[in-house]
C-alpha cells in the first residue's frame, strides 16, 4: 500500500510540474505491443517454467509530458493445479489461459530538454496498477514502477523496452518488456 | 362488365400521368466520376423542388421524365452535389460527371448507394477497408456476413449463408458473370480482390426477374472499369497475401484498363519449413493466387464495350521421399479454382432504351493427383491416381430496359447457359479397363420481364415472370417463377414493402466443410435428383431520419425450399464412385422464418451499425433423421453485430466490431454400451469397444459464439512521391474467446484415437471442442502510386542533396520533412 501511495505521489508531483509547458506529447495516441517473459514457479518443486506475455498497451498525451491510458496483455500460464493429482512425488501442471489488464501512467522526461514538435526518442518514467485473471485461480492485483525508452526509426513506428519494479503476481519484482511502439 | 371496369381504371391511372404531362420531357443518360470516367452505381438524381427522383442502376445508368424548363440535383456520398439547368423541348441524352469531395482523403471509389431498396445488404468499400479481419486485409464476404440475414458457416468462413439457404445457393454475379467456386484458403477467404470492386449489393428475396438459377441471393459485384486520366497502381501487403493493381488508360482513344492480382506469400515458406522440421523427409505447401483484369472502350458516348478475365487457383502440393531400404516416392497435388473469360456490349439505343449484352465462358475444377513409387535393387513398382471434378459454363445474356411512360419501366431479355458437368472422372493406373468420364450437358434458357409502374406517386408496383427451360441428357423441366414488389411510400422518409418470388435451381452443390482441400462437387438436376424450388415473402420498412443521419430497416420473411440435395449420410464426396447418384440423398425440404432489424449511423464522427436477426431453420430429408423435421446445420437463433467506427481525423479512425451468434446445432450421443471384440488383444486378453448412442439430429447446441475484433485505420503521404499509403493495423478476437468450431467424441482432446486392441489405460469417449482463431493482431500496407510526373517533386529531390549534413540529421532527428 506504501508503494502505491508513493506513487501516487510522485505522480502527482510530475503532473504539477509539467503543467503549462509545450511539448510533442500532448494530443499524441501511442500503441505499445510488447512481450515479456513471467516465470511461474510449481509448488513443492524449484522447477519454473518461462511464459510468455503478450501486452498492448493504449496511451493518449493528456497533458506536455504526461501520457495516461490502459493496458491488456495474455499469457497461457502453466502453473500447478491443486485440483489435479498426480503420482506420487510429482507435480501436475496445466495451462491457464491468464489475462492482463490495468492503467498506465508515463511521464516524459525528454520535453523538459527538447523543445520541438516532434522527436525520434521517448524516455520516460512509468506507473502501472492492474490486475492479473488466470481462468480456475482469480485475480490478483499487480502494480509497478519503471523506465522505458522508445526510440522511432520510422515517422511513426518505432521499438521501446522497459524496465519496472513492482509487485508481480509472480513474486518477481522486476520485469523487462519490449516490442513495438507506434505513435500519431 | 365489372371486369371490364376495373382494366379501363387501371389503363386510366397508368396513362393519366402521361397524358397530363404532355409538356415534360425525358432525360437519360449514366452519371460517372468526372476525375476517373468510373460509373456511379446508386447515384440520386432529383427534379429539383420536389421528391420526384431516381436513382442509377448497375450500369450507372438512369432515365427521368422532368419539366423542360427545370434543374436536376445529382448527389452520391463522397462527391459534391451538382445541379443541372435544364431548357429542353424534346427528350435528351446527358453524361453527367461528378467531383469527388475535396476533403475526401480516402481514394473515393465507391460509397454506399444510399437508395431506400429492400432485401439487399450492401456494404461500402470504406466500410470494408476500415473492418478489422484475421488477415489484416479487407474481405469482401466476410463483411457482407455482419449484415442481418447473411451468416457464415463456422469461424473464419468466407461461405455465405443467407436466410436459411445452403452456401450453394447464392449466385455470384461478377460484372453480371457467373462466379463458380468463390473461395480462398479452405473457405477462409473469398476470391473478391476488394482492388477492382466498385459495387456490391446481396439480394436477399425479392428478386428482380432477370435473377435465377440459385434459391438464397444473388451477390451483384461490379468492377472498376480502370482510371482513364493517367496510369497509376496500388501495391499492399499483409500477413495473408500481397498484391497488386495497375490502371490507366490504353494508346486507343477512349479505352482503358485495370488489372488485379493477389498471391500467398506463405507457400515457399511452408516448403521451406517443412524440409528442414527435425527428421523430415517430406515438403509440403499450399497457396493460392487470382488475377482480374477489365479491358474498357468506349467508342462514343452511348456506348461500352468491355472484356473481363479472372483466373485463380488453390494448390496443396506434397511431396515425400523415403531411402531406408529402398526409394519410396509420395507425391500429391491438389489444385482447384475457376476462370472465367466476357465480353459485353452496354448501349444507350434511346432515351427510353437501354441494352446489355453479353457472353461469358466460366469453368470450375477440382483436380487430385497423386504418384507413388517404390523403387528397389529388384524392382520398380508404380501408381497414379487422378480425380477431376469440373463443370463449365458457357452464357450469352441479352438485358433491355425500356422507359415506356414516365411511370412505366419495363426490364426484359433473353439469357441462356450451356452447362457441362464432369461430377467424377478417376483415373487409375492399375486398372486394365478405364471407365470414361461421365458426362452430363445442361441447357438452361430463361425469358424474363419486369415491369415497374408507380401509382399516384408513392406506391410503386413491380410484377415480373421469369420463364426457365431446363433441357439435361435424359431430363427436361419448364419452370414458371411469378415475382412481385411493391413499395408503398407511407411519408417521404418511411416506405413499407411486400415481395413475393418464386425460383428453382437446376445444379446441387453437393460439400463436406472442415478440410482445408476443397470437397464442392457440382451436380445437375436429372430424373434421380430433380431441381429445388423455393417460394419466398417478404414484408419491410425502410426509414430516415435526421437528414439521414439514421436510418433504420425491419425486414420479416417466410421461406420454403422443396426437393434439396445432400451427401448422403455417412459419404463425404463422390470420388471414384461410378454410380454417383447413390451417394446423393433428394427430395429434401427446408423451412426458414425470420425478422430481421438494421439500424445504421451514415454521418458524422461516429458511424457504424447494429444489425439483428432472429430465425429459425429446418431441414427433413426422407432418409435422414428416420425421416424426421429437423434444426438445419447452419442454424443460428440470434446473430447480432454491432459495429462503431471513429474518425479521429482524416488521417487515423478506429474500428471495433462486436459479433454474437446463438450455438450451432450438434448430434449428441445420449448412451453408451460395450462390444466384445471377436478376435483378443497382443496380450491374448479380449477387450471391449466403446459406442455410443446418438439422439435426434442436430437436437442439442454449443456454446454460443462471441469475439471483439479492433482496427486502427492510418493513411499518409509518403515522403518524396507524396503518394497515398494505408497502414491497417487489427486485432481479432481482442479478449481470446475460444468459440466451437464444431464438438466431436473422443478420448482426449489431442486427437489422438485410442485403440482398446493396442492395449493400455482405458479411456471412455468424452465430448471435446474445436476452436480454430485465439487473439490475431495482424498488420497490412498499402501504397498507391501514379506515374504522372510532378515538377514540385523533381524540385524538391533535385535539392535535396544541397542541404547541409547538420541540417539532414537536425530533420531526421526531429522528424521535420
Amino acid at each position: 500500500m506504501k508503494r502505491l501511495l508513493s506513487a501516487f505521489i510522485i505522480s502527482n508531483m510530475l503532473f504539477i510540474s509539467s503543467y503549462g509547458q509545450e511539448s510533442y506529447i500532448k494530443g499524441r495516441w501511442n500503441i505499445k505491443a510488447g512481450y515479456s517473459v513471467y516465470k511461474t514457479q510449481f509448488l513443492y518443486s524449484s522447477k519454473s517454467v518461462d511464459n510468455n506475455n503478450y501486452r498492448l498497451e493504449l496511451n493518449y498525451g493528456l497533458l506536455n509530458k504526461i501520457e495516461t491510458g490502459i493496458y491488456a496483455g495474455y499469457s497461457r500460464f502453466m502453473i500447478y493445479d491443486p485440483w489435479i493429482s498426480g503420482p506420487p512425488g510429482s507435480f501436475v501442471g496445466t495451462t491457464c489461459n491468464t489475462s492482463f489488464y490495468g492503467i498506465n501512467c508515463n511521464y516524459h522526461l525528454l520535453p523538459h530538454l527538447i523543445k520541438a514538435d516532434d522527436f525520434r526518442f521517448d524516455l520516460y518514467l512509468s506507473g502501472k496498477y492492474g490486475g492479473i485473471s488466470i481462468k480456475r485461480h482469480g485475480n490478483h492485483p499487480e502494480y509497478s514502477l519503471g523506465t522505458g525508452v522508445a526510440f522511432y526509426l520510422f515517422r511513426h513506428i518505432g521499438a521501446y523496452a522497459e524496465y519496472s519494479y513492482g509487485k508481480f503476481y509472480n513474486n518477481d519484482n522486476f520485469k523487462l518488456r519490449y516490442g513495438i511502439s507506434l505513435k500519431f | 362488365m365489372r371486369t371490364q371496369l376495373i382494366i379501363l381504371s387501371l389503363v386510366f391511372l397508368i396513362l393519366a400521368p402521361q397524358v397530363m404531362a404532355q409538356q415534360q420531357v425525358r432525360i437519360s443518360g449514366t452519371v460517372k466520376d468526372k476525375n476517373n470516367g468510373e460509373i456511379l452505381i446508386g447515384a440520386n438524381i432529383v427534379e429539383q423542388g420536389t421528391i420526384h427522383g431516381i436513382t442509377t442502376d448497375y450500369n450507372g445508368y438512369f432515365s427521368i421524365v422532368v419539366r423542360g424548363n427545370s434543374a436536376l440535383e445529382i448527389s452520391y456520398l463522397g462527391y459534391k452535389k451538382d445541379l443541372v439547368g435544364l431548357d429542353i423541348k424534346k427528350d435528351t441524352i446527358i453524361n453527367i460527371f461528378l467531383n469527388p469531395a475535396a476533403e475526401q482523403l480516402e481514394e473515393v471509389i465507391v460509397s454506399a448507394p444510399r437508395t431506400r431498396r429492400f432485401n439487399i445488404a450492401t456494404i461500402s468499400y470504406q466500410q470494408m477497408t476500415q473492418m478489422p479481419s484475421i488477415g489484416g486485409k479487407p474481405d469482401v464476404i466476410k463483411s457482407l456476413q455482419l449484415m442481418p440475414g447473411i451468416s457464415n458457416q463456422n469461424e473464419g468462413s468466407s461461405l455465405m449463408l443467407v436466410r436459411g439457404g445452403d452456401p450453394g445457393q447464392n449466385l455470384y454475379l461478377f460484372d453480371n458473370v457467373p462466379l463458380i467456386y468463390v473461395n480462398h484458403l479452405g473457405g477462409f477467404l473469398s476470391v473478391f480482390n476488394p482492388d477492382i470492386i466498385n459495387n456490391i449489393d446481396v439480394y436477399k428475396g425479392g428478386f428482380p426477374s432477370r435473377y435465377g438459377g440459385k434459391l438464397s441471393s444473388v451477390v451483384d459485384i461490379t468492377q472498376r472499369e480502370g482510371d482513364n486520366s493517367g496510369l497509376k497502381g496500388s501495391l499492399g501487403i499483409g500477413i495473408t497475401d500481397a498484391s497488386f493493381t495497375l490502371e490507366g488508360p490504353l494508346k486507343v482513344k477512349n479505352t482503358s484498363f485495370i488489372l488485379t492480382g493477389r498471391k500467398t506469400m506463405i507457400d515457399p515458406l511452408m516448403a521451406l519449413l517443412s524440409s528442414l522440421s527435425d527428421g523430415s523427409n517430406y515438403i509440403l505447401s499450399y497457396g493460392f493466387h487470382d488475377i482480374n483484369g477489365k479491358f474498357t472502350w468506349k467508342p462514343d458516348e452511348k456506348k461500352t464495350f468491355s472484356v473481363n478475365i479472372y483466373q485463380g487457383d488453390d494448390y496443396l502440393n506434397y511431396w515425400s521421399r523415403n531411402n531406408a531400404n529402398s526409394t519410396e516416392k509420395y507425391r500429391l497435388n491438389n489444385v482447384w479454382g475457376n476462370w472465367l473469360v466476357s465480353a459485353r456490349l452496354n448501349s444507350l439505343i434511346s432515351s427510353k432504351l437501354y441494352a446489355s449484352n453479353r457472353i461469358s465462358f466460366t469453368r470450375y475444377r477440382l483436380k487430385e493427383l497423386m504418384k507413388y513409387s517404390l523403387t528397389s535393387s529388384s524392382d520398380t513398382s508404380k501408381l497414379k491416381i487422378r480425380y477431376i471434378s469440373s463443370v463449365q459454363d458457357l452464357s450469352y445474356s441479352s438485358d433491355w430496359k425500356y422507359n415506356a411512360f414516365k411511370n412505366w419501366i419495363i426490364d426484359f431479355g433473353l439469357q441462356t447457359s450451356l452447362f457441362k458437368f464432369v461430377p467424377n472422372n478417376s483415373y487409375i493406373s492399375s486398372q486394365k479397363d478405364q471407365k470414361s468420364a461421365d458426362i452430363t450437358n445442361s441447357l438452361e434458357t430463361a425469358l424474363y420481364a419486369d415491369n415497374k409502374i408507380t401509382f399516384l406517386n408513392n406506391i410503386t408496383a413491380t410484377m415480373g415472370l421469369r420463364l426457365v427451360n431446363y433441357i439435361a441428357t435424359d431430363y427436361a423441366r419448364f419452370s414458371l417463377e411469378p415475382r412481385m414488389n411493391m413499395n408503398l411510400r407511407v411519408s417521404e422518409d418511411h416506405i413499407l414493402n411486400a415481395s413475393y418470388m418464386r425460383i428453382s435451381q437446376f445444379s446441387h452443390l453437393a460439400f463436406t466443410t472442415g478440410s482445408i482441400m476443397n470437397n464442392e462437387v457440382w451436380i445437375p438436376a436429372g430424373r434421380k435428383v430433380p431441381p429445388a424450388q423455393s417460394d419466398q415473402y417478404t414484408l419491410g420498412w425502410n426509414g430516415e431520419y435526421r437528414n439521414s443521419m439514421f436510418s433504420s430497416e425491419i425486414n420479416l420473411y417466410y421461406k420454403n425450399m422443396h426437393d434439396l440435395s445432400a451427401f448422403r449420410e455417412g459419404y463425404a464426396n463422390l470420388m471414384g464412385d461410378e454410380n454417383w447418384t447413390s451417394k446423393i440423398e433428394s427430395g429434401g425440404k427446408g423451412r426458414s422464418i425470420g425478422a430481421e432489424f438494421l439500424i445504421r449511423k451514415n454521418t458524422g464522427k461516429w458511424t457504424g451499425f447494429v444489425s439483428y436477426a432472429r430465425t429459425r431453420t429446418t431441414r427433413q430429408y426422407p432418409n435422414i433423421n428416420n425421416g424426421r423435421e429437423f434444426l438445419f446445420d447452419y442454424n443460428r437463433p440470434n446473430s447480432l453485430s454491432l459495429n462503431v467506427s471513429y474518425k479521429f481525423s482524416e488521417k487515423l479512425s478506429l474500428n471495433l466490431l462486436w459479433v454474437y451468434q446463438s450455438g450451432l446445432p450438434y448430434t449428441q450421443a445420449i448412451g453408451r454400451y460395450y462390444l466384445p471384440s471377436l478376435e483378443n488383444d497382443y496380450r491374448g486378453n479380449s477387450y471391449y469397444y466403446e459406442a455410443l448412442i446418438y439422439g435426434d439430429r442436430n437436437s442439442s447446441k454449443m456454446r454460443d459464439y462471441h469475439r471483439l475484433d479492433m482496427g486502427i485505420s492510418y493513411s499518409k503521404l509518403t515522403k518524396v512521391k507524396k503518394n497515398k499509403a494505408i497502414w491497417n493495423f487489427s486485432v481479432y478476437n481482442v479478449y481470446n474467446r475460444h468459440n466451437p468450431v464444431y464438438y466431436y467424441y473422443n478420448t482426449n482432446n489431442t486427437g489422438e484415437i485410442f485403440m482398446p486392441e493396442w492395449g493400455g489405460e482405458y479411456k471412455p469417449l468424452s465430448l471435446y471442442q474445436l476452436s480454430l482463431f485465439p487473439i490475431v493482431p495482424t498488420i497490412s500496407y498499402k501504397v498507391f502510386f501514379d506515374f504522372k510526373p510532378d515538377e514540385n517533386i523533381d524540385i524538391k529531390t533535385k535539392n535535396k542533396s544541397k542541404i547541409p549534413f547538420r541540417q539532414r540529421f537536425s530533420n531526421w532527428i526531429y522528424q521535420n520533412n
